[in-house]
């Protein structure tokens, strides 16, 4: 059998199976049928960006989803959260450090441009050798 | 992508079916076809999918009797889904049995006969080496073309032809097995 003939052949064949399908029973079209439409239900159209990139439409689908408001909300609250206690933590050092620095000053016998003066720094340093 | 299941949706069940010979699994195997192709590839060219729905189809065919191969159901997986030595050595006419030769369809009428002509041939089809009935199925029903059907299927070109060429010389021989005229008996539209 050649080509042409076995060509022939089959399309006899799947003639005969093609008007087998107008004789299947109505209760598995409609199961058939109801297949499709879950598929379709899943299915999200494919969308092009500027006709370069066509992005499927689950993809699409999830940056919707991140585009909600309540998406990022949770987010928001921890970043809010971390931010504030950073704040805090670095009020806490400065109370610890620049409280006693101030305490210092205020008590201290020598006047604050004393601290300031280059000269009298080294003096310190001089008459404590 | 509605369209285009439309289109297939029978036929995809007709070939669950002589597969695995079961209507309920055949009509769940075309479902999970169905959702994968729509979840999986809903952004590749409508020119792509009959060659990817194919191929999840027949991937689905093959898990079916993968797990049922769990189950234990030898019997179904050696009768449908043989070794490639199998299918290599198949003689369509080793599986005829004595009285289906004698019973050729003599019909009242013309629908009748097509009816029955149709019965003979889609238990030929079902009783085809899984790989040969993948490769007709492919080729000749669902008309890809022999790259398209070769990548369906996973193999060379050539494997699909030698499948095709071995799946008609079967058909053909359990029809005249039967007594059945390739000129006469067809419907042709």
């Amino acid at each position: 059998m050649d080509n042409k003939q076995e060509a022939d052949f089959a399309k006899k064949i799947t003639s005969t199976l093609n008007w087998g399908l107008s004789r299947l029973d109505d209760d598995k079209l409609t199961r058939i049928r109801a297949s499709r439409q879950r598929a379709m239900a899943v299915y999200r159209e494919p969308v092009s960006i500027l006709g370069l990139v066509t992005i499927s439409g689950q993809t699409l689908a999830i940056s919707n989803w991140i585009r909600k408001p309540l998406f990022w909300l949770p987010i928001l609250a921890i970043v809010a959260a971390v931010a504030a206690y950073t704040l805090s933590s670095n009020d806490d050092i400065y109370d610890e450090t620049g409280g006693d620095l101030d305490a210092q000053l205020l008590t201290g016998e020598l006047p604050i441009n004393a601290f300031l003066d280059k000269d009298f720094s080294s003096w310190v340093k001089e008459s404590s050798q | 992508m509605s369209d285009f299941l439309a289109s297939v949706e029978k036929r995809a069940f007709k070939q669950a079916v002589y597969a695995v010979r079961q209507d309920e699994s055949a009509l769940d195997i075309v479902q999970d076809a169905m959702l994968k192709l729509a979840e999986k590839y809903a952004d590749r060219p409508p020119e792509e999918l009959p060659m990817l729905f194919q191929r999840i189809l027949q991937n689905t065919i093959r898990d079916w009797f993968r797990r049922s191969k769990v189950r234990s159901t030898w019997t179904t997986l050696f009768s449908s889904f043989g070794s490639k030595d199998e299918d290599d050595d198949f003689d369509i006419l080793e599986s005829i049995q004595a009285d289906d030769t004698a019973n050729v369809p003599v019909s009242p009428s013309a629908q009748l006969e097509q009816s029955q002509l149709l019965k003979i041939i889609e238990d030929a089809v079902e009783r085809l080496p899984a790989r040969q009935r993948e490769a007709f199925m492919l080729r000749y029903w669902e008309e890809l073309d022999v790259a398209e059907t070769a990548e369906s299927m996973g193999c060379s070109q050539g494997s699909v032809k030698t499948h095709c060429s071995r799946a008609v010389a079967s058909l053909s021989t359990l029809l005249k097995a039967k007594g059945i005229s390739l000129q006469s008996a067809f419907r042709t539209d």
